[in-house]
């Protein structure tokens, strides 16, 4: 028993010198993910889909991403300047118009920003709940655990896709208001997806995170912090928690590429965010009718989705394999 | 081997409770069905008031989950709203089979789900057959060449499709092998009728129902759905392959002086096989339900196409009905899932 203190107690010592590991920690993985080849392409792809969206963004105005017009409904990509019925002279449409004649070049710049923000930010509340969710069952475990846990079991058995189909009406009821984010006037639906999206995709983490801290509350270093008087939320959060972040990071990572398909997915099938602000989605959603007419709709925000998706899946595997302390490179 | 199975069974009841909850609150996320009627002039207050006492919905919220489960064909319900019941109720619930009547098919749930599964079914268990048998032969072939040009490109490939959205592959099979071939035979001289079609099963235009215009009209939506499974599913097949190959037992075997078709086929993919039990019965539930997506694009008259088209308007009971079918039969694979794991692996017994 004596014994059993004085290494407890010592590894409470070593936890005190955390900070400088900590730091060393970061810069292995860092060293580690950049070794990975796929992952530093899965960075260099992203990072040219960023600069799509927002250097586009310089060089043409939302407005012209929404500016519709009659007689340009559907037209192929052209590359020679195009003249209004008002005898103005415009732009070229580099890739097409959809339906309504809208540029579609202008409308996946503007409609990736929405797509990428939708992703990130679903995914934010995602990890909250599956955290937050994952602590508080394994840690207290009992009647709480049970039931979170007969709770997650019994969302997973409906398929993910049914699940935000059914419930998207509820959330987008006032589907012609806006909302001012980013000093842009945005459809409110972007926030119902952000929030559908986010509030079911929670439930595979908060099991990876419950079954960690089933076997991290038994180590050495919580009893000991516990026996010094640690509360169980400074336990939590100060000694359980940092030791679950690698799961946690890659599924973040991953969560955004399938947040955004996920987010096209409901914009093809026309549950997504409503027009006139653009996303990836709802720009394919004009392929929905006419799937073999005007392929030029869905070809560039395809290409545009398959490419963000396929660098955090990199992306992902490289972090996978940098933050697994078992791989030794 | 019996209490675990017993144990596990008696898990299932809960978690079947909690399913039935979920779902019956998710069916009031598409409001009141008849909500639209309230602008039409023709529709009195009075109509749409017997057309929810019709379909049960100014019973109280309980009542509407009790009905919904063991129905209401033993009390007498009000139809002429007099404040006394007057008509037998009708309703079966859904432990006797009854999903109630569809609102937007004006039919019984089950007739819809009849008529529309063996197309679900036809689309669905050709695409998994598929999928499987190119699963497991290109995993095999990868794990064996590990880092062959042959596993690189498989990888490679196998990435890409894994990030594409499944509406994506589907859109570009049907611009390849549809438009494409069709400007291409016509510039030819040719009939653009061989190229395959992308609507629905059969030739609309024939009105004849071949098994080879099925056959034809099966392609497109197989090859978009197989694609992306065969990706996972390879990948899968792959690593646990690999983990039994570098196994002991496989060296010794090897040193025995085995052949290598002996080792792959009798000693490694048997093992590797394990797993692969348990991903076929958590796929199987998922079959049912059909494929939301890939049906919509590819006019398929299945049970996602219902799915879709039961959501605005508001159609709860058909709702209900497939959400509740696709929970259950989940769970339910889970369970034969697991208890075939602990039946073919002796050394796996959960508490």
């Amino acid at each position: 028993m004596a014994n059993g203190t004085v290494e407890s107690v010592s590894n409470v010592i070593k936890l005190e010198g955390r900070h400088d590991q900590a730091e060393s920690l970061l810069r292995v993985t860092i060293r580690r993910f950049l070794r990975h080849r796929m992952a530093v392409a899965g960075l260099i792809i992203l990072g040219f889909v960023l600069l799509y969206v927002t250097v586009g963004a310089l060089l043409l105005t939302e407005g012209y991403a929404n500016k519709t017009s009659l007689t340009e409904k559907n037209t192929p990509p052209t590359f020679a300047p195009v003249t209004r019925e008002d005898g103005s002279i415009n732009l070229p449409n580099y890739l097409g118009t959809d339906r309504l004649g809208r540029d579609i070049l202008a409308r996946t710049i503007y409609g990736g920003q929405i797509s990428l923000m939708i992703g990130i930010s679903a995914v934010a509340i995602s990890i909250t709940i599956g955290t937050t969710v994952g602590l508080i069952s394994g840690y207290f475990g009992g009647l709480i655990d049970s039931i979170l846990m007969r709770f997650v079991e019994a969302m997973l058995a409906i398929p993910s896709l049914v699940l935000l189909i059914v419930i998207q009406p509820v959330l987008i009821k006032n589907a012609s208001s806006t909302v001012n984010l980013f000093g842009r006037q945005l459809s409110i639906t972007v926030v119902a997806i952000v929030v559908i999206i986010g509030i079911f995709s929670w439930l595979g983490l908060s099991r990876i995170v419950r079954s960690m801290v089933l076997s991290l509350k038994e180590q050495e270093f919580v009893t000991a912090a516990r026996m010094v008087g640690a509360s169980n939320s400074r336990i939590i959060f100060t000694h359980i928690l940092p030791n679950c972040i690698a799961p946690i990071v890659v599924t973040a990572t991953l969560g955004v590429g399938n947040a955004i398909v996920t987010e096209t997915a409901l914009g093809f099938l026309g549950f997504g965010v409503q027009e006139p602000t653009a996303t990836w989605g709802n720009i394919l959603s004009g392929a929905r009718q006419f799937v073999d007419e005007y392929p030029w709709i869905w070809m560039a925000p395809g290409l545009l989705i398959t490419l963000t998706v396929l660098s955090i899946n990199f992306i992902g595997d490289g972090l996978r394999d940098a933050l697994d302390p078992r791989t030794q490179r | 081997m019996t209490k675990y199975v017993v144990q596990r069974v008696l898990q299932a009841i809960p978690l079947l409770i909690i399913v039935t909850i979920v779902v019956f609150t998710l069916s009031f996320a598409g409001g009141n069905p008849f909500a639209y009627l309230a602008q039409d002039p023709r529709a009195t207050e009075a109509d749409r008031h017997l057309l929810n006492e019709k379909y049960g919905l100014n019973d109280p919220i309980p009542q509407q989950f009790v009905t919904w489960l063991i129905g209401d064909d033993w009390r007498l319900r009000d139809l002429n709203n007099d404040g006394e019941g007057d008509t037998a109720g009708e309703r079966q619930g859904i432990f006797r089979g009854d999903f109630g009547q569809s609102i937007s098919f004006r039919k019984p749930v089950a007739n819809v789900f009849a008529q529309r599964m063996p197309n679900t079914l036809i689309l669905m268990v050709t695409q998994y057959v598929v999928t499987i048998i190119f699963a497991v032969s290109i995993g095999i072939l990868a794990a064996i060449k590990q880092y062959s040009w042959f596993d690189n490109i498989v990888t490679g490939v196998s990435f890409i499709l894994y990030s594409m959205p499944v509406f994506l592959v589907a859109l570009l099979l049907v611009q390849v092998f549809s438009v494409q071939c069709r400007d291409f035979l016509k510039m030819l001289g040719g009939d653009p009728g061989m190229c395959l079609p992308v609507q629905g099963m059969y030739d609309v235009r024939s009105g004849t129902r071949e098994f080879g215009d099925l056959l034809r009209h099966l392609i497109l939506p197989v090859v978009s759905l197989s694609a992306i499974s065969i990706a996972g599913h390879s990948r899968y097949i792959r690593s646990t392959m690999l983990e039994v190959i570098n196994s002991d037992y496989i060296r010794t075997a090897r040193s025995k002086g085995l052949t290598e078709g002996r080792i792959t086929f009798l000693h490694a993919f048997k093992n590797a096989s394990l797993p692969l039990v348990t991903i076929i019965a958590l796929d199987i539930p998922f079959l049912l339900g059909g494929a939301v997506i890939t049906e919509t694009i590819f006019s398929w008259p299945g049970m996602g196409q219902a799915f879709i088209q039961s959501v605005q308007p508001a159609d709860p009971p058909l709702l209900m009905a497939f959400t509740v079918m696709t929970a259950v039969t989940v769970v339910f694979f889970q369970l034969v899932a697991d208890i075939a794991y602990s039946w073919l692996d002796p050394r796996i017994r959960y508490s």
